[in-house]
């Protein structure tokens, strides 16, 4: 009953965006002329492409035609490549899934253990130490991260290329710029959570019983430390892909967030939507998932009775 | 002689640790340049001279006629780089002041009102916060065109969330059991116990908050700024002047250097700042 | 070295010091030496911040700050300080068991209680197979009378009610079969009824086992019928100690006087009723109000009755108590008093009288916590002034002379008015709260719980001030509260609350008479200190010269 209601506000949520974005492209004017030059297209043209896409009738007719065509992913043609949106996007997306993932990986595996040493060190030397170079790396933009990197190991190291896509060797600079930079806020999380869960009364009763504490940090800190961080980790993945846009454009490396970018700068709306649904879409997919996850993972949540 | 001199500093503020009064210099600094600089006679961050273009800074074969060197068209980058910090300052503190302003307000309200109103407001909350920003600061600028009050409302929405939803929860606490319901037993008008009382009693919580807003809206914009969609020349900022360097790497690396270890510095000392005022404001 | 006498005492403190380490160290225990006998019952008590709670952290090594410590604390023939990390774990497995506050938040709260008993039992039985260590789990739930244990080896705490986990925290203390049980507060977080069956529990423990226990709490009434040996500890040291018939009947020092005469009993005996002719000063007639948590309950009708046909009157003068427990709806019918919540049904009248300031505002409103009640930033007379100005008074002269006149009422010195609301203490901070409330000229104060958040010393000024306030002012007074003694000191009439129901309007001279409602007697019977009545019920005019007082 719980899920189903969770899947239903997450439709909710999808059909608010979708509502959104066809306001916005109605506000800012005739879309078509918005996706074609009207001085190299001729006026029938334009008739034909309004009659195909929907854009005649009155606004509510038009704003159904628009709902069904978003239904079947037609979502109009690019006008900067003059081909179907949807395909122009979906094939930038393992360029940028590639990336995402690869900073997940490193923003994970840094953030968790140097969090954690952190928390158990609290306020020692190494905790400031580490809370240091999280602020640093906090305060250090993507773009002055990256150019920086491509100064040092492209201009003058002349050990990685600075730009492009293929192998293993164009990866490394963006996946560190996105990774350290978002391993650097993963810490800050990771070390609050790890401190809570120290200060658990749980924590202390199982010292009391006599417990050692790798078998305490094992069994009773992560399972709590974990909770908060399930809600905060796919927020930080969903926003590496923003980070894409930057980072994408410094390396030239093709993926969706320099198609945002490029997108912007042309006005390819037909482009901007599907990114923006399929942005919308993954982020309400992953917080359903997290809700479950949650549910798994915390036997107190509502939905973890239902199942 | 050096341990006297930096007790001398470590006395005036008390418990002020080293980075933070070093954090404050170099934002004093900036501050001083920023309103010093235009005075100065015979001085324009614009002036082109071809003869003197892409020359390197002090230290790396350039004179102190231009200490930080020129860019591609001889313009000093020195003058550049305080023109630009100009914008990108003034653009950060008006967006943050800005975005305080909204925040908390709808959060005082949502503590007001509760039901709906409250509902509402947190959804929104919600929903701002689980969006990266920067996407919908790019949908907006694709859908709306490239325009500086555009901008400017961009930055003023980004942060808002955080503020909201800390008023909102610190009035709900002063609410339930504090003053103010104390207060409206009195009978005092609600403006008067939310402009009088409640908002001197949360704002240095949104000071510090404000220090967290402040060097995240900084990156914003020098970000949009960078890909070519925020401040569009012959305005400049510390973005867009990044964005035009990045094309000089190999033949004059200080354009975008320059530029760059100035943002990561603001960003970075205001973030020190920000983080002392928590530590501060949670110990007392 | 004397091994029998470390055998015979269990657990010997000596000279304990903790201080919060840094440049300046903060002490927060200072020279605490006690013994416990093999066996014994031996209670530390003490207010909230007296050092209790670290002092018997103390002696497991759990603080949670690294502190500095002085003395010796010898558990079990064991010097626990110097003891190798890996000797304390020992230690903690095989000396010492201990039960905390809140049973649930001691759990963990992720993983069942099968697993947590389990990971305990596997220290002690390291070789054994899983189904015999759950056959041992199972027969320790049984063994502090868990019914249906076996289902709940796979259940969470959240599953169990307080009480349940409490007995589960108990058996996972007793599994490694210490010589000492550490006991701190077991019993507040708990609801007043089980709060007996853990005490007994416990009891049955130490008989069972030959166990020393040291109970940790506030509570004078659990000690005085259980405990061999009391110590009170008051601002980091043991003020007095010794044989619980000795310090109960025979405090020695000044402040155990004051904390043993505080949670005795005043029979009340007092005639009262003949307020009842005074004028009204205000009724509630009939009134409902249910509390909905959805608009799909409402609907429903699923809802929490705060009050149900609930009538009572108060008059001039008068201060009438409303008791409950939490839930029962006293808090909810303060707020239908003051105009904050609105009743579904029914009326609520307040008569203002002459000398009433304002009709909108003649009922006020004294919080349980003083502090929070007041703006932190403003100083003392500028919040009295704001009062005034936003009613109306211009004349800065005029209400000068109306607040000095009311600070003299309520017994405020005028240099309290110069400071800031952090700068007082509790008891002035009430004080200043009372008299911003008497600033508008009320008929009727409520004070909700008004002595919960302060010391001992300072509830008796704060009752004597609202006494003098009821005499001089002809104020009636509403007094919500959960506490008995209170009630029995000040009041006049009683009105028990239920889930929102009226069970009892009685003058408080009957309250203790026998025939009362059985949930009056629960609440009578669960009051700590009840002893004193009931002894004092059968030789009303006994050789014990107390004056109702033990």
């Amino acid at each position: 009953m719980l899920l189903l209601t969770r899947l239903l506000r997450a439709v909710v949520s999808l059909w608010v965006i979708v509502t959104l974005v066809f306001v916005a492209l109605r506000a800012t004017g005739d879309p078509i002329l918005a996706i074609f030059n009207p001085d190299d297209t001729t006026q029938a043209a334009l008739d034909a492409y309004r009659e195909q896409w929907g854009y005649t009738g009155t606004i509510l007719q038009q704003y159904f035609t628009y709902v069904n065509n978003v239904f079947h992913g037609a979502f109009g043609i690019s006008n900067m490549s003059n081909r179907d949106a949807l395909s122009v996007v979906l094939e930038r997306l393992p360029a940028t899934l590639q990336l995402v993932g690869c900073s997940a990986v490193v923003m994970i595996v840094v953030g968790v253990p140097v969090g954690a040493l952190a928390a158990i060190d609290n306020g020692g030397r190494l905790d400031r130490t580490i809370m240091s170079l999280s602020t640093v790396g906090f305060a250090l933009p993507n773009f002055v991260l990256g150019l920086a990197l491509i100064l040092l190991l492209s201009v003058n190291l002349r050990l990685l290329p600075s730009n492009g896509y293929g192998s293993w060797q164009n990866l490394i600079m963006p996946v560190l710029t996105i990774g350290l930079a978002k391993a650097a806020i993963f810490t800050r999380f990771v070390r609050s959570a790890v401190l809570d869960a120290l200060r658990l009364s749980c924590v202390t009763s199982a010292r009391a019983r006599g417990l050692g504490e790798f078998q305490i940090f094992l069994h009773h800190v992560i399972p709590n430390a974990m909770l908060p961080l399930v809600t905060i980790t796919p927020l930080l993945v969903g926003s590496m892909i923003a980070a894409g846009s930057v980072v994408e454009s410094v390396f030239g490396w093709p993926g969706v967030g320099r198609l945002i970018v490029d997108s912007v700068a042309q006005r390819d709306l037909a482009v901007l939507q599907v990114i923006i649904m399929m942005v919308a879409f993954l982020m309400i997919a992953t917080n359903l998932i997290v809700d479950l996850a949650y549910a798994k993972l915390d036997p107190r949540t509502a939905l973890a009775h239902n199942n | 002689m050096s341990v006297v001199a930096s007790e001398k500093p470590a006395r005036r503020f008390p418990g002020m640790p080293l980075a933070a009064q070093i954090s404050i210099l170099w934002l004093v600094v900036c501050l001083s340049l920023i309103i010093i600089v235009p005075f100065l006679p015979g001085v324009s961050e614009t002036k082109v001279n071809l003869l003197t273009r892409l020359k390197p800074p002090v230290g790396f074969g350039g004179t102190w006629a231009h200490f930080l060197g020129t860019d591609d068209l001889g313009r000093d980058i020195f003058l550049r780089l305080v023109a630009s910090l100009r914008t990108s300052l003034a653009l950060a503190l008006g967006a943050t002041i800005i975005s305080a302003f909204i925040g908390t307000t709808l959060g005082i309200l949502a503590a007001h009102f509760r039901g709906w109103v409250d509902q509402l407001i947190v959804a929104a909350v919600d929903a701002q916060a689980s969006v990266p920003f920067i996407i919908v600061s790019l949908t907006l600028t694709a859908f709306f065109g490239n325009n500086i009050f555009l901008f400017i409302f961009i930055l003023g929405m980004f942060g808002w969330e955080r503020f909201a939803r800390l008023s909102r929860a610190m009035t709900l606490a002063s609410r339930g059991r504090g003053y103010v319901l104390a207060m409206n037993t009195l009978g005092f008008p609600w403006p008067r116990i939310y402009l009088r009382h409640v908002l001197p009693n949360i704002a240095s919580t949104l000071l510090v908050t404000a220090t967290i807003n402040f060097p995240e809206v900084i990156l914003l914009e020098t970000s949009l700024s960078f890909l070519g969609l925020g401040i569009q020349p012959p305005m400049s900022s510390l973005g867009n002047m990044l964005g035009f360097g990045r094309s000089y790497l190999l033949t004059g690396w200080w354009i975008a250097v320059v530029p760059g270890i100035t943002i990561f510095l603001c960003t970075l000392t205001v973030s020190i700042i920000g983080d002392w005022a928590r530590n501060v404001i949670g110990r007392a | 070295m004397n091994s029998d006498k470390i055998a015979e005492r269990v657990c010997r403190v000596e000279n304990l010091g903790i201080a919060l380490g840094g440049d300046q160290p903060i002490p927060l225990v200072e020279d605490v030496s006690f013994e416990i006998a093999k066996g014994g019952y031996f209670a530390l008590v003490g207010e909230s911040g007296s050092g209790k709670s670290i002092t018997c952290h103390s002696m497991m090594r759990l603080l949670p700050f690294k502190p500095e410590f002085k003395g010796r604390i010898v558990i079990d023939g064991q010097d626990v300080w110097s003891l190798s990390r890996s000797q304390l774990i020992q230690f903690r497995r095989k000396s010492v068991g201990m039960v905390f506050q809140d049973p649930l938040a001691a759990l963990n709260p992720v993983r069942t209680i099968g697993s947590q008993m389990l990971e305990t039992l596997r220290l002690y039985y390291p070789s054994a197979r899983a189904d015999e260590l759950r056959t041992r789990a199972i027969d320790a739930l049984k063994g502090v009378h868990i019914p249906m244990a076996e289902q709940r080896l796979d259940i969470y705490p959240h599953q169990l009610s307080g009480g349940l986990n409490q007995r589960v925290m108990i058996a996972l203390a007793m599994l490694g079969d210490p010589a000492l049980l550490i006991a701190d507060e077991p019993t507040t977080a708990l609801d007043m009824s089980v709060q007996a069956e853990v005490l007994d529990l416990i009891d049955e423990m130490r008989r069972k086992n030959n166990l020393t226990v040291l109970l940790v709490t506030h509570d004078l009434g659990i000690v005085r019928d259980r405990a061999t040996h009391i110590a009170v500890m008051h601002k980091g040291r043991l003020v007095e100690q010794g044989p619980t018939a000795e310090i109960v009947n025979a405090p020695k020092a000044e402040y155990s006087r004051e904390l043993f005469n505080a949670a005795s009993v005043e029979w009340p005996d007092r005639e009262t009723g003949k307020l009842r002719h005074n004028p009204l000063a205000l009724t509630f007639d009939d009134v409902n109000k249910t509390f909905y948590s959805t608009a799909r309950d409402r609907k429903a009708g699923i809802g929490v009755p705060a009050a149900k046909s609930m009538s009572f009157t108060v008059h001039r003068g008068e201060i009438v108590a409303l008791v409950g427990e939490s839930g029962s709806g006293k808090t909810t019918a303060a707020k239908m008093a003051l105009g904050l919540v609105s009743p579904d049904s029914g009326r609520i009248t307040t008569h203002a009288s002459e000398q009433s300031g304002s009709p909108k505002l003649n009922v006020q409103m004294v919080f349980q916590h003083p502090r929070d009640s007041l703006d932190p930033l403003m100083k003392v007379d500028d919040q009295l002034h704001e009062v005034l100005k936003v009613h109306g008074w211009r004349d800065a002269a005029a209400r000068k002379a109306h607040i000095a006149q009311i600070t003299q009422d309520v017994g405020l010195g005028a240099h309290v008015l110069e400071r800031r609301p952090t700068y007082l203490s509790g008891g002035e901070a009430q004080r200043v709260v009372i008299a911003r409330a008497l600033l508008l000229k009320p008929d009727v104060l409520i004070a909700d719980e008004p002595l919960s958040a302060v010391d001992v010393r300072i509830q008796k000024h704060i009752l004597e001030c609202f006494q003098r306030l009821r005499e001089r002012l002809g104020i009636a007074i509403l007094l919500i509260t959960h506490d008995l003694r209170v009630v029995f000191e000040i009041a006049d009439q009683v009105v028990v609350l239920r889930n929102g129901e009226v069970i009892e309007d009685i003058p408080v001279s009957l309250f203790t008479d026998g025939k009362r409602h059985e949930y009056t007697q629960m609440l009578i019977d669960a009051m700590p200190g009840k002893t004193a009545v009931q002894v004092h019920q059968i030789e009303p005019h006994g050789a014990v010269a107390t004056n109702g007082r033990i």
